[in-house]
């Protein structure tokens, strides 16, 4: 009987006993009520009556302490409470037994599930949440991006063009743009806070609504200076004020703007841009950032109409933004209109690219640990013919024999993923996701709705991997050892299993060498991007930046606009470094706008007063305002002439310093110091002098360095300034006196962002460095599985050719020729899967490209050693199988016979 | 008085052979034949009844009595019959040679 049929009949059984039960309750109870009825017609009371019929009931019980009637009266049969899963609870039972008593090949095979699971867990977990996870606002498949397109560049909308667009279309029922900007609140603690700036219609064209007080309020949109109310993000809301929510219908005051708080927004959101912490009306921005069409700083998210096809919406906006550009002329470049949906765009196309490249390497490892599970119950399969022998012999059926295998498989591959599902929350848990932050997976400044803090190991990842460990047990595990029992009854009904199998020859069992070489190629294809990757950090860190960057400090202030007149700041700057130069160990303290680094300064277009204008193009400059102290904190070489001094202040002529591409570039073969150039709307303005060349520094630590020019802080000052100090000491140690040097002479403006240079550059190139620490650390979880895997499969081989061997050194084959014979058959297989593994790794090496820096994807360097790398760890495998080899004992393997 | 053990089947099974009747009526049958002498426990004479309904020795079907009440009614099967049949000629030896036992001298040993 089918465990299904045994299931089916012990339920009719059980309902067929419910039904006796409550009949004979009923039958009871109507004996009890015609006793009561005849012997009130004997005249005895009502209350008599019954208290004799009670006591005229008995007992019913007949099964000791049940209180339920016998089987004999309900018809059931004697059986175990839950006969249908009698068998398989034997078979686990066995299995378990089995598992304990092989307690070396348990530990093996469930340590291997558990890195390949596991492995594949986190990597899930990572790709689920910041690709695949739906988006955290209502039906957010009908969202979509907008951009403006222009030469195949895009960018955001300005508010004209916006208004434009919005009057026009009919294909979306919700717009809203938004707008990152830093605020500085003014009252109270001061403080630099992210904001967004936002059309009334955000929450709701998300689909979300504030968790107090109301939305925004929906005045004509097109207003500046309109209504000055905002919402605060939850979080802000509880770390600034305790979660108050009385703070609902006070004000709060920004840059010296008084705002009314209407509404909290709901937790978790901080906005498409990312942790923000204020959501204020755009129309409360100034006109001059308002009417501008060619300000083309506001982003764009839409919610398609229900009727709508994200393609019917993509032709109208296409549509759209021919008109729009007929509507705005601007120069002779292309100018449209895109629209893609939100899910498609909220992770880059790098981060993308580097994600499922991790998921790959997942899937690789996860593919080696399976591979490593085929080779164990290989190499069992010796025992288990010998078994499933004496059971077909003893009368089992197939099936059963069958069922007892799966069992023992899927109970080991519930262990593994049990195990690996421990392993991956360890790994979630001790990763620091914050310097993955930086990885930028999703971020533009403009969106960053996928964010790393929502990795979590949830019931979709523990389901999954539970998932795929029964799928890995019952292909892995229980097909070979199926294998092992077809057929077997006729080969072996001698009893003698294990030895019929040296009937077979080695060579007849092609599928252990295949085993070999497929894990030793996808390892080699994993190790060879990994090391890719790895070798393109090196060359990432040992780029020389054009700067020093130990034992420096940096911090940001940002003066408040108006909070002091131009001419104060220049002032009031060189009063606070004077402080923060006296402190100890420091040698040098200098601002910028603008960190060397990870960071887009400003750039625009030079103009030449020697040379006619139109008649050759207007080369693009980087522009950063800088004290003459800032080349001296950062250690940065003066070429020729000389820095800024005392006597370059404001009124007095402009003077301008370059960098060493930019004297290149501009007067080649000539000297730089003593031209002249314009810098444009950026600029002082009118044309400065260049006084001095100085070292280049890179922009970007992947890009090489560009045209630059520093002008004077103190000429032309800045509001948002990075201060930098050069210290004998731990820079670290410093940020506690400077900021409290700051504190006293800039009591109300709030600085932050203090951190020490290297960690900058950290930041700048940490990309890089975590998908080439994942990659690496996949990679060594599958050298580690490849290891175990060639050890398992040429002691198997070892095992099955035992004889073999006996018989070899019996007609005299010296102990060296057999360590040999097993050396030569493992490393030619090893050399097979590291040829293959190469020309995959060739073939996917065009995946690599867009994430290395300076290295070839094909790297030779990298290819080599890890095939060399992949050699020395397979002969180590198969040293010990083969010193075994080497021990057999001729006379006893003859007499085994 | 009790019923003696092992005994209630075949009292129940040669009440019933006079018709069908319910688990009261048996019990009052029963009761009355013997003057009072023997009665039997609710619980008991329902279990004997439906053990022997799962036996095949009797059917039953829920009906209505002239009192207007629902009651389960039993019904002899031919394997009842000659269950009874069996039974009673078998205790009726054995009452015989019981009693001619007891009513036998025991010859004092002393």
């Amino acid at each position: 009987m089918s465990m299904w049929e045994r299931f089916r009949k012990w339920l009719s059984q059980r309902r067929r006993a419910d039904e006796v039960r409550a009949d004979l309750d009923e039958e009871r109870q109507t004996l009890i009520d015609a006793r009561i009825d005849y012997l009130v017609e004997r005249g005895l009371s009502a209350e008599d009556a019954r208290a004799e019929a009670l006591r005229r009931q008995g007992s019913m019980t007949l099964e000791a302490g049940s209180g339920r009637p016998g089987r004999a009266i309900t018809g059931e049969m004697p059986m175990s409470p839950r006969p249908f899963l009698d068998q398989p609870l034997k078979d686990l039972t066995y299995a378990t037994r089995v598992l304990l008593h092989h307690r070396a090949f348990t530990m093996v095979v469930v340590a291997t599930l558990a890195l390949g699971l596991g492995a594949m867990a986190v990597v899930f977990c990572a790709v689920d949440a910041l690709m695949w996870r739906p988006l955290p606002f209502r039906s957010p498949g009908a969202l979509m991006f907008v951009k403006v397109s222009v030469d195949g560049d895009e960018l955001p909308w300005s508010y004209p063009k916006f208004l434009s667009f919005q009057r026009a279309q009919d294909v979306f029922g919700s717009l809203s743009l938004y707008h990152r900007g830093q605020l500085n609140v003014t009252e109270g603690e001061p403080e630099r806070i992210l904001g967004e700036w936002v059309s009334a219609s955000y929450l709701s064209t998300l689909g979300l609504t504030p968790s107090a007080g109301r939305d925004l309020a929906r005045g004509p949109d097109g207003q500046p200076d309109a209504a000055r109310e905002i919402l605060i993000s939850d979080a802000f809301w509880r770390r600034r004020f305790g979660a108050d929510r009385a703070v609902v219908g006070t004000t709060l005051e920004l840059d010296r703007v008084s705002y009314d708080v209407v509404g909290i927004a709901p937790p978790g959101f901080g906005g498409l841009t990312g942790e923000t912490d204020v959501f204020a009306p755009i129309a409360s921005k100034n006109a001059a950032a308002l009417n501008h069409p060619q300000l083309h700083e506001y982003s764009l998210v839409v919610r398609r109409r229900a009727d709508v096809t994200v393609e019917q919406a993509q032709a109208a906006v296409t549509a759209l933004g021919a008109s729009i550009a007929a509507e705005f002329p601007s120069g002779t470049k292309r100018w449209g209109a895109v629209a893609r949906p939100l899910d498609e765009v909220r992770t880059s196309p790098i981060a993308r690219r580097s994600l499922l490249i991790l998921l790959g390497a997942g899937a690789c490892v996860l593919l080696i640990a399976c591979v490593n599970l085929a080779a164990l119950s290989l190499g069992r399969t010796g025992a288990r013919q010998r078994e499933s022998t004496i059971r077909l012999a003893l009368g089992a059926s197939p099936r059963r024999i069958a069922a007892l295998f799966l069992t023992e498989s899927l109970l080991l591959s519930i262990l593994g993923g049990a195990a690996g599902l421990l392993l991956a929350w360890g790994i979630l848990r001790v990763a620091d996701l914050n310097p993955l932050a930086v990885l930028g997976l999703p971020m533009s400044a403009e969106l960053n709705v996928a964010r790393l803090s929502s990795i979590r190991l949830d019931s979709v990842a523990i389901a999954v991997t539970i998932g795929m460990a029964l799928l890995v047990g019952a292909f892995f595990g229980a097909l070979p050892a199926l294998k092992a029992t077809k057929g077997s009854l006729v080969t072996a009904a001698s009893l003698r299993g294990a030895d019929a199998s040296h009937v077979r020859r080695p060579g007849r069992l092609p599928s252990h060498r295949l085993l070999i070489v497929v894990e030793v190629a996808v390892a080699m294809v994993l190790l060879a991007a990994a090391g890719v990757m790895i070798r393109s950090v090196a060359e990432l860190v040992s780029i020389d930046p054009g700067f020093e960057a130990s034992h420096v400090l940096t911090l940001r202030l940002n003066l408040p606009s108006g909070a002091m007149p131009q001419d104060a700041v220049p002032v009031f700057a060189s009063q606070m470094l004077d402080r923060l130069g006296a402190l100890p160990g420091v040698s040098a303290a200098g601002i910028s706008d603008c960190q060397p680094l990870g960071e887009r300064c400003s750039g625009t277009r030079a103009t030449f007063p020697d040379r006619p204008a139109g008649s050759v193009p207007r080369p693009e400059i980087g522009v950063r305002w800088v004290t003459a102290d800032w080349f001296s904190a950062l250690r940065i070489p003066l070429k020729r002439g000389r820095v800024f001094d005392a006597g370059d202040r404001r009124g007095a002529p402009s003077v301008v310093v370059v960098n060493e591409t930019a004297a290149a570039q501009f007067w080649p073969k000539e000297d730089a110091v003593g031209k002249h150039m314009g810098m444009g709307q950026g600029g002082p303005g009118d044309i400065a002098e260049v006084v001095g060349v100085v070292g280049d520094v890179r922009g970007s630590i992947e890009a090489a360095p560009v045209a630059e020019t520093y002008l004077a802080f103190n000429q032309a000052p800045r509001s948002n300034m990075i201060i930098f100090l050069r210290t004998s000491g731990d820079p670290g140690a410093l940020a506690g006196p400077a900021r409290l040097v700051i504190r006293e002479v800039a009591p109300r403006y709030p600085q932050f962002d203090v951190q020490t240079m290297s960690a900058r550059i950290a930041r700048a190139t940490a990309r890089s460095r975590q998908s080439a620490v994942s990659l690496a650390a996949l990679a060594a979880m599958a050298l580690a599985l490849t290891l175990v895997g060639v050890y398992g499969v040429v002691s198997f081989m070892v095992t099955q050719r035992t004889r073999e061997i006996g018989i070899r050194l019996a007609l005299g084959a010296t102990r060296h020729d057999i360590f040999q014979l097993v050396m030569r058959e493992s490393l030619g297989l090893t050399a097979i899967g590291v040829a293959s593994g190469l020309l995959g790794a060739f073939w996917l090496s065009s995946l690599l490209k867009s994430l290395v820096f300076d290295v070839r994807p094909s790297d030779p360097i990298v290819f080599g050693a890890t095939a060399m790398l992949l050699g020395v760890a397979a002969a180590l495998a198969s040293w010990i199988p083969a010193r075994r080899a080497v021990r057999i004992d001729p006379a006893g393997t003859l007499r085994a016979e | 008085m009790a019923i003696l053990k092992g005994t209630l089947d075949v009292l129940v099974l040669k009440t019933l052979s006079g018709g069908p009747m319910h688990a009261f009526e048996v019990a009052n049958w029963l009761e009355q034949r013997s003057d009072g002498r023997v009665s039997v426990e609710d619980a008991a004479l329902l279990q004997a009844l439906r053990r022997m309904e799962v036996r095949g020795l009797l059917t039953a079907e829920w009906r209505t009595t002239k009192h207007g009440r629902r009651a389960r009614y039993y019904r002899l099967t031919v394997l009842g019959k000659s269950r009874l049949r069996a039974e009673s000629s078998k205790l009726a030896d054995y009452v015989e040679a019981l009693s001619l036992i007891l009513a036998s001298r025991v010859p004092s040993r002393s």
